[in-house]
């Protein structure tokens, strides 16, 4: 499966190495380093797990399935903070150069919730053209 | 449905309604843009214009870049019709063409922007329950998304400075980043600003000064000397902190505009020492961005893109704050000199 950048609700930026990835309507964010950022560089260019595990064991830092079963993890948790989107069925992987120094160490995302206080106290429901809908007072 | 464009019109209705022509207009020059305000009535001027009485006053006959109206049903008499949500939540808005709408469910306040007329408008339904921190900065939904149109930043950090320019302070609340601007005050480096400034990118970028309202807890006045007996005497208190108006108080103080050399981020250090180290981009960017796009919210993967330009083209500084706020201030004119390297 190939994934993109949930551009929908998420913002990211590559800097020095590391990836900043902010959720828009969930307050949270995020910081990838080392391999982690490598990674999402990777798949939000549209690769599969199976190809960045084969490109990480070409270079020599670790076994095939061991380095898939370490990404196959870290893309669940990306999934789970709902930072990618599928990509189209015909999309095509871009180029990515790999900068992460060896020895290899399963990709983590660390998470930043210290904001969540502020979208509790000015969050924004937006809305299309055709306007708010009204709901029911115990609908959240 | 309830139809963004429709409450817009409403909200034109209503300040037609409720304006008297007895109120002047008031204004300000921000970035090289002239900001109009009509109020429907006095009483909204007096609380909604002191945070801009910092800034280069309009001129009677400037062509408004943007015009502001402002007005509250229970002075004005003039009743909104208020959009009936049934919604609990905290706020809806609609952002869609030329037009920016926002409801807030629960102040009852209502910001609309039309960006191809250059007209907003800003309605409370009574200004004894506007909240201090709106006093402090008024308007600031509508000013950003009108100052996004144009290239610019509305971000949430204090500016401070001297004649070679000026360092923003990012980070968020408790970093040390409103009471080192705040200690400026008064002393030889220019303030503009503790909360919100504005930025302008470019090859060179600036930092401009928008609202005039300062920003301290207790444990911060305690620190600044100069400023506490303003703070102590104020009316404005938003929750663990008390808000001043410092061009009242130093009307010397304010630079209104200045070139920007470098991001800094404060952070609160046991000693007596401030010291300066080169801080990552990244984490400059986690320091300056999240606040920014949760405070200031619309247009976001915008915003988001031209502060990730400005922290690649800008030093980024990790500023240890230590014993007194004072004691950065050298290390800030040093920086801004060029006599600091990484």
């Amino acid at each position: 499966m190939r994934h993109r950048l949930n551009d929908t609700d998420v913002v990211s930026e590559l800097l020095d190495g590391e990836v900043i990835v902010i959720h828009l309507h969930s307050g949270t964010y995020y910081s990838m380093q080392a391999n982690a950022a490598d990674v999402w560089t990777a798949l939000i260019a549209g690769w599969t797990v199976d190809e960045i595990a084969e490109k990480i064991a070409a270079a020599g830092l670790g076994e095939r399935d061991a380095l898939a079963a370490d990404v196959a993890r870290f893309v669940a948790s990306l999934e789970t903070e709902g930072l990618l989107a599928a990509a189209a069925e015909d999309a095509a992987a871009g180029p990515v150069e790999f900068l992460s120094p060896s020895p290899w160490i399963a990709p983590e995302l660390q998470v930043y919730t210290d904001m969540q206080d502020w979208m509790l106290v000015d969050p924004i429901h937006e809305v299309a053209e055709e306007g708010w809908p009204i709901r029911p007072t115990d609908e959240k | 449905m309830i139809e963004p464009r429709a409450l817009l019109a409403e909200a034109e209705r209503a300040f037609a309604a409720a304006l008297t022509g007895d109120v002047p207009d008031a204004g300000f020059v921000v970035a090289g843009r002239t900001v109009v305000l009509r109020f429907a009535t006095a009483a909204a001027a007096e609380r909604l214009t002191p945070a801009f009485a910092h800034l280069e006053p309009a001129t009677p006959d400037a062509v408004a870049d943007l015009t502001i109206c402002a007005w509250d049903d229970a002075s004005s008499g003039v009743a909104l019709a208020e959009p009936a949500t049934g919604m609990t939540g905290p706020g809806l808005v609609y952002a869609g063409g030329p037009i920016r709408v926002a409801w807030d469910i629960q102040t009852r306040n209502l910001q609309a922007l039309d960006l191809d007329r250059r007209l907003a408008f800003f309605r409370y339904p009574d200004l004894a329950t506007l909240p201090a921190w709106e006093e402090a900065a008024p308007f600031r939904r509508i000013l950003h998304w009108w100052t996004t149109g144009l290239g610019l930043q509305l971000v949430h950090g204090a500016a401070v400075g001297t004649d070679d320019g000026a360092v923003l302070l990012v980070g968020q609340g408790g970093s040390g980043k409103s009471t080192t601007a705040l200690a400026c005050v008064g002393s030889a480096l220019s303030y503009l600003g503790d909360d919100y400034c504005l930025v302008e990118p470019g090859p060179t970028p600036r930092v401009h000064a928008i609202f005039g309202s300062g920003k301290a807890d207790a444990g911060s006045i305690a620190l600044l000397p100069r400023l506490a007996p303003a703070f102590r005497a104020t009316r404005l208190i938003d929750g663990p902190k008390r808000i001043v108006f410092v061009h009242d108080h130093f009307p010397d103080a304010f630079r209104r505009s200045l070139p920007l050399r470098a991001i800094v981020v404060p952070k609160i250090a046991p000693g007596s020492v401030s010291r300066l180290e080169p801080l990552g981009r990244a984490e400059t960017l986690r320091a300056l961005a999240p606040s920014t796009l949760f405070q200031v919210p619309g247009d976001q993967a915008a915003s988001f893109a031209r502060m990730s330009a400005l922290i690649r083209d800008l030093s980024c500084w990790r500023l240890f704050v230590g014993g007194s706020p004072e004691s950065a201030q050298p290390l800030i004119a040093d920086l801004l000199a060029g006599s600091v390297r990484r």
